[in-house]
């Protein structure tokens, strides 16, 4: 299936440059938006598979403050565009970004960019959150692929398109969903207490109940608490505790 | 010489892009039409004696005439950014009449 890459550039010409260029890579170009705003809305109801996002974009926020609502909301990687060439935008921009392009555009430089995010991209898809059969699960770091072995896993949390997974000393994020996860659970010891929490049952003290009567997951080796859904109680009682 | 530094322009932008002949006209158009409405914006920027509006103006005008590889208006505005920067206001003065002057000449062909 064909790519949709999202433009968000408020020189208009150069969005226009660009557009020409992906449609003509192969890709489908959402459009060029000029507003912050609406490419928060657009990129909430269309969930393009790339955003390209100008830096300097004439808002109260700028392109790495809105690159990094999208990346921690919806995990959409964004390729920044600009004709700056200081070193502190350029550093700022890769903490954020998966990718940095620079003013005047060339095809080649646009194709590369690219390929290496989707490439990088499938590489996650192939390795996070895979390995459940030896018991383990995989996660990209910086110097590569790292393993967590599902009993140190207190619980996993989702957040938008992403999932937390909280360990006794760490939280790690990778680019998955609770439903895969659960699927691919051959130890049977997660159990979905909530729509956003996946919790390890091996790890579970008991339950509480907080000041407004609802129910908590209270853990063995943490304080942190987690929030289970009324209709879950009696099956994680009855099942698992 | 306007002439052939627009055909140079149109050229290296089919084998630098990619992009056909007629979608560069097209956007070369849109263009020089927005370009004159930031003029006046240009304008009233030095009449203010805004350093910050021209620098934002001439930023945008170089990122977009920089794609289109339109060189001659790409290094003045490069330099009016600077002078912006510097609050050389003389040197703003000087850098808008010619890029006045590089507008008109290229938007005749366009």
């Amino acid at each position: 299936m064909k790519k949709q890459i999202l433009i968000v550039e408020d020189d208009i010409i150069s969005g226009k440059i660009l557009e020409g260029i992906l449609y003509n890579l192969g890709y489908i170009p959402l459009g060029v938006i000029t507003r912050i705003e609406e490419s928060l809305l657009l990129v909430k109801e269309k969930m393009p598979d790339l955003v390209f996002m100008d830096i300097d974009l004439s808002s109260s926020m700028d392109g790495i403050h809105t690159a990094e609502i999208i990346t921690g909301l919806y995990g959409i990687p964004v390729i920044f565009v600009s004709s700056h060439n200081d070193i502190t935008t350029i550093n700022r921009a890769k903490n954020i970004g998966v990718g940095y392009i620079t003013k005047p555009f060339f095809k080649l430089d646009i194709e590369r960019a690219i390929e290496i995010v989707f490439d990088r991209q499938n590489i996650d898809d192939d390795n996070d959150g895979k390995e459940y059969s030896s018991n383990r699960i995989a996660i990209r770091c910086e110097d590569g692929v790292m393993f967590i072995k599902l009993d140190e896993i207190i619980f996993f949390e989702a957040i938008g398109h992403m999932i937390s997974i909280h360990t006794i000393d760490d939280i790690f994020t990778i680019r998955n969903s609770l439903k895969n996860i659960i699927g691919s659970d051959k130890s049977k010891v997660f159990f979905r207490c909530h729509k956003s929490f996946l919790v390890n049952t091996k790890k579970i003290m008991g339950l509480i109940k907080d000041e407004s009567y609802n129910y908590k997951i209270k853990f063995k080796e943490t304080n942190i608490q987690i929030p289970i859904s009324k209709n879950k109680v009696k099956i994680l009682r009855k099942h698992h505790i | 010489m306007i002439l052939n530094n627009y055909e140079d322009s149109i050229v290296r932008m089919i084998t630098e892009t990619g992009l056909g002949r007629a979608e560069i006209e097209k956007i070369m158009l849109i263009f020089f039409e927005s370009t004159y409405g930031i003029l006046k914006d240009l304008d009233l920027a030095l009449r203010k004696s805004d350093y910050k509006m021209i620098q934002k103006i001439s930023h945008k005008i170089k990122g977009a005439s920089g794609n289109l590889r339109l060189d001659w208006i790409s290094k003045i505005v490069d330099e009016l950014e600077i002078s912006g920067k510097n609050r050389d206001m003389e040197a703003c003065n000087k850098l808008t009449e010619k890029l006045y002057y590089h507008i008109n000449q290229y938007a005749d062909f366009v």
